[in-house]
């Protein structure tokens, strides 16, 4: 009860200079950039009342812009669950490697950086609004269109396969009141599927197999047994 | 939502022979069983590239190349300009890797690089003489799995993203940089060597030598060749494929850790005496050999207690105690043995290794003991991360512990009511796979 109350108030507070952030640097960018601080308005950041220091640091210093663009603004901040998947593809591993080399005061598109970081997809040519269309343009400045269209085809393909693997266990579930058989759907459901799309979107042979298929596999067939043993009493 | 999830499967069944390409044939031991998924052709473009003919027509010259393919992918041009080959005396431009006609684009296989890198397609050639596993032999080895070839290619095209190192030279120096110096450092090779059943990242992460690394590694001269004394500490590629030796099959003893060898037979020695020799690069001989002598003795601790939980699998298998039985799940498309005579798997020589699905619940136990707890806990004496193998037996402890159990109870259990071939061989997935091989 007593850290409940607390957390309210820490976020309550967190989200009032949160606000207080955004406002001081929106008092002058909604001049110099409508088109941008009109986009991310738009945003789930700004919804979450997320201030621009979360990404871009507090000192105004010419390297802002910069320092967000590479993977550690997002991942320090708030996500780093998905940043594992990211880490263990090839795009992951050079952004590592030649963090150094590559020139982040150059705008994310065109191939500028020689592999994507979180927010050269996310946010590919400046899109603060965060519905730019991860899966296709920032894609195809550096692979063919039809390798773009073609892998996609396929992850979606796979990803449809782990939710036949889903639906197949809640219909064997139904009507189940087995707290085992619950905790195991909801692996299936929040890791282990979701798994499988972050590999297939971020280029991760690792989650798409290991960490999520037969990770399904496994709990599809748990779930098939203790429903079935149930079935003998 | 529902409804959605039908049509869409519906709209999968009907357009997949579509994606997959009509008349595309698998390739390997199963081939007549399985077609290949679209993206097949950029992993293993030896055996399934088909050149788009449609969106671009032309001969080009490489100069036409770079300047057309600027604005159409600028990234590649971008990376290439950079590259060795664009800097060389004779810039070796886009149509010596993929042609000059756009119609008939080519896709390098090692073959083509070799063409230049003759040294380098010797070397990975030669790894083949040293059998399985071995990234000359990769993507036979994957495709070749019964599970492979069971299950809908687009769930399995995972595979074919790590074992197509054997197909292409872009794994460890990435296209279109083609940087050695990228290869040499371990990142180069965890996008593959990660996982469960090899957790090879992690176990050197967490050694002497990867703290090191992880320290300092940033600051050390990568464009120097991987030879003595030009690494402090030694990484992934520095043992594994010594002086940039493009083999790294010629030292492995244990392998990939899925069933027990004798380290002591004669092609063994000869195969320890050169990992002896590596460690002394920078080590007295006596460190390598306690490091070995401490691996073996983990290794046969491990397998004793493989053999046992094997057994007591095998003995509920004779007292028919497993239920699902064989005749009771789906059976692999290319064994019709199987459907006179079916049989539970359980260990190494039995392909367990491909039932992991489709199993009753204690045999995937077994699975996950002997797959991801034992090979974590190899890699982690083989990399010298201690303290990992250590967490991966109290691991095997815990699971040995529990199948006993389970085992236990499973013989005073009733298990007769239970309708357990309609459980396993009906629902959407289950039939879905029946019909995508
Ligand atoms: C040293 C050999 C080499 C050279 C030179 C080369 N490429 Fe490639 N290229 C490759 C390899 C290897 C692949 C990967 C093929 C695969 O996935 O099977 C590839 C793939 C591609 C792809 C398709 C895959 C993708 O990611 O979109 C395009 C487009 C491409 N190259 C364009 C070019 C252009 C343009 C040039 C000239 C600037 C060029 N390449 C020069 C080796 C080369
Ligand atoms: C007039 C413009 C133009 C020129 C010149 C050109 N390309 Fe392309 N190329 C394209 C376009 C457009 C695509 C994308 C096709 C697609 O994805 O459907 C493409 C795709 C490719 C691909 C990938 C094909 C695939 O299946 O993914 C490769 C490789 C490639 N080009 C290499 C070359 C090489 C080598 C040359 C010179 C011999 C060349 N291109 C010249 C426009 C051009
Ligand atoms: C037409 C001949 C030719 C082909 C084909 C070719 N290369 Fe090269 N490669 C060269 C030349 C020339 C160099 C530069 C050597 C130098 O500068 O000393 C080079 C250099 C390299 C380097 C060294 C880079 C470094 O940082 O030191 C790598 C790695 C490499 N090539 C890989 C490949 C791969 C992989 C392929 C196939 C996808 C390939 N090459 C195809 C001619 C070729
Ligand atoms: C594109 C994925 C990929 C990359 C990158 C890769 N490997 Fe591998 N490696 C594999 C696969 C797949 C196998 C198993 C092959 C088989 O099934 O026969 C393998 C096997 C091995 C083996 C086992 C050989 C044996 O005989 O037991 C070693 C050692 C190895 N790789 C080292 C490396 C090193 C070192 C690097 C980095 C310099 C590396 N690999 C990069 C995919 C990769
Ligand atoms: C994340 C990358 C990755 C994925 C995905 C992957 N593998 Fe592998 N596989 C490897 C590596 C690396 C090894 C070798 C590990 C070692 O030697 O320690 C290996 C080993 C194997 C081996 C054992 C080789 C032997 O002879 O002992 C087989 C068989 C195999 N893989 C088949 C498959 C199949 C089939 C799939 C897909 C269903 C698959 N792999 C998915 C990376 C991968
Ligand atoms: C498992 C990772 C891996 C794979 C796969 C791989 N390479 Fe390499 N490559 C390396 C490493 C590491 C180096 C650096 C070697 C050194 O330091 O001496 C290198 C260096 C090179 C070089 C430059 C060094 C030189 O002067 O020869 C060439 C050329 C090359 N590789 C060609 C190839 C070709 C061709 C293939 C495919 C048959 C290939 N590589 C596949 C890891 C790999
Ligand atoms: C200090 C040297 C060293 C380093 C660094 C190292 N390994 Fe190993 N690795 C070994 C030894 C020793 C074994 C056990 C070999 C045996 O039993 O023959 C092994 C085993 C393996 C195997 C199983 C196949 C085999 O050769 O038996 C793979 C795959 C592997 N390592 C990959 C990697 C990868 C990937 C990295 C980097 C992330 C790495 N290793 C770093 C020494 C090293
Ligand atoms: C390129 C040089 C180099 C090579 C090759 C090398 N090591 Fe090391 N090793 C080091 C360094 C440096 C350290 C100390 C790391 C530290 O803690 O700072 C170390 C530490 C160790 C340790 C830990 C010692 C301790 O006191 O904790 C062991 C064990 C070890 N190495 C075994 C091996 C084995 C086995 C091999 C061969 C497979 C090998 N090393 C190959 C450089 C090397």
């Amino acid at each position: 009860m007593r850290h409940a109350l607390w957390w309210t108030i820490l976020i309550a507070m967190w989200s009032i200079q949160g606000r207080a952030w955004a406002e001081e640097c929106l008092s002058c960018h909604r001049q110099r950039d409508p088109l941008l601080t009109a986009a991310w308005e738009k945003s789930r950041h700004a919804r979450a009342e997320l201030p621009c220091e979360s990404c871009h640091g507090t000192a105004h210093d010419g390297g802002m812009a910069a320092r967000a663009r590479r993977d550690q603004a997002c991942v320090s901040a708030c996500h780093a669950q998905e940043h594992g998947s990211h880490a263990l593809s090839k795009h992951g591993v050079i952004a590592v490697l030649e963090g150094e080399r590559m020139d982040f005061n150059l705008p994310l598109k065109e191939g500028n950086q020689r592999a994507p970081t979180c927010a050269y997809c996310h946010m590919h040519d400046n899109a603060h609004d965060m519905t730019s269309v991860a899966r296709d343009r920032p894609c195809r400045d550096c692979h063919s269109p039809r390798f773009v269209e073609t892998w996609f085809a396929s992850g979606d393909n796979m990803v449809e396969i782990g939710r036949m693997k889903l639906r197949e266990a809640e219909a064997v579930a139904a009507g189940s009141a087995d707290p085992e058989v619950g905790r195991l759907l909801h692996g299936m459901r929040d890791l282990h599927l979701r798994n499988v799309r972050l590999g297939v979107g971020h280029a991760s042979p690792d989650d798409q197999w290991w960490h999520g298929h037969p990770a399904l596999d496994g709990d599809l067939l748990r779930i098939k047994s203790l429903v079935g043993e149930r079935m003998t009493r | 939502m529902r409804i959605a999830g039908y049509l869409l499967v519906i709209f999968l069944q009907l357009s997949w022979p579509a994606l997959a390409g009509i008349g595309a044939q698998g390739t390997g031991e199963f081939a007549d069983h399985w077609r290949p998924d679209p993206m097949h052709e950029y992993w293993d473009p030896g055996a399934h590239h088909r050149p788009e003919t449609e969106r671009v027509a032309g001969v080009f010259t490489g100069e036409e190349c770079l300047e057309c393919h600027a604005a159409i992918t600028p990234g590649i041009v971008k990376d290439w300009r950079t590259s060795r080959h664009a800097l060389a005396d004779k810039p070796v431009l886009c149509p010596a890797c993929h042609g000059e006609d756009h119609q008939k684009l080519i896709f390098p296989t090692p073959q083509t690089c070799g063409a230049c890198h003759p040294q380098r397609l010797a070397q990975m050639e030669e790894e083949k003489k040293y059998g399985f596993p071995s990234h000359a032999l990769a993507m036979e080895r994957a495709v070749d799995a019964k599970h492979f070839a069971d299950k809908p290619k687009a769930e399995v095209t995972s595979c074919l993203q790590c074992h197509s190192v054997a197909t292409k030279c872009d794994s460890c120096h990435t296209r279109h940089r083609f940087d050695a110096a990228e290869a040499r450092r371990p990142e180069a090779c965890i996008t593959c060597h990660s996982g469960p059943p090899h957790p090879d990242d992690e176990t050197f992460f967490n050694s002497a030598h990867g703290r090191k690394y992880r320290l300092e590694g940033k600051n050390w001269a990568w464009n120097n060749p991987l030879k003595k004394g030009n690494y402090p500490a030694p990484t992934c590629a520095y043992c594994h494929m010594r002086d940039g030796n493009h083999q790294v099959a010629d030292k492995a003893v244990w392998k990939f850790g899925i069933r027990e060898i004798n380290p002591t037979s004669a092609e063994n020695k000869i195969k320890r005496k050169r990992w002896m020799e590596l460690c002394a690069d920078c080590h007295p001989n006596e460190i390598g050999e306690t490091f070995f002598q401490a691996l073996d003795s983990e290794r046969s601790t491990a397998w004793q207690q493989l053999y046992n939980v094997e057994k007591i699998l095998k003995k509920l298998r004779s007292d028919t105690l497993l239920s699902p039985s064989a005749s009771e799940r789906p059976p692999y498309p290319m064994e019709w043995l199987a459907t006179v005579w079916p049989k539970e798997r359980i260990g190494f020589y039995e392909g367990q290794a491909s039932a992991f699905y489709n199993v009753s619940a204690i045999e995937r136990d077994y699975f996950e003991m002997w797959y991801f707890s034992n090979l974590g806990a190899y890699k982690g004496m083989a990399h010298g991360a201690g303290e990992m193998a250590k967490k991966f037996h109290e691991r095997m402890d815990a699971e040995a512990r529990a199948i006993g159990v389970e085992a236990e109870r499973l013989r005073h259990t009733k298990k007769e009511g239970v309708d357990w071939k309609a459980l396993w061989m009906r629902g959407e997935y289950t039939e879905f796979n029946r019909d995508h091989n």
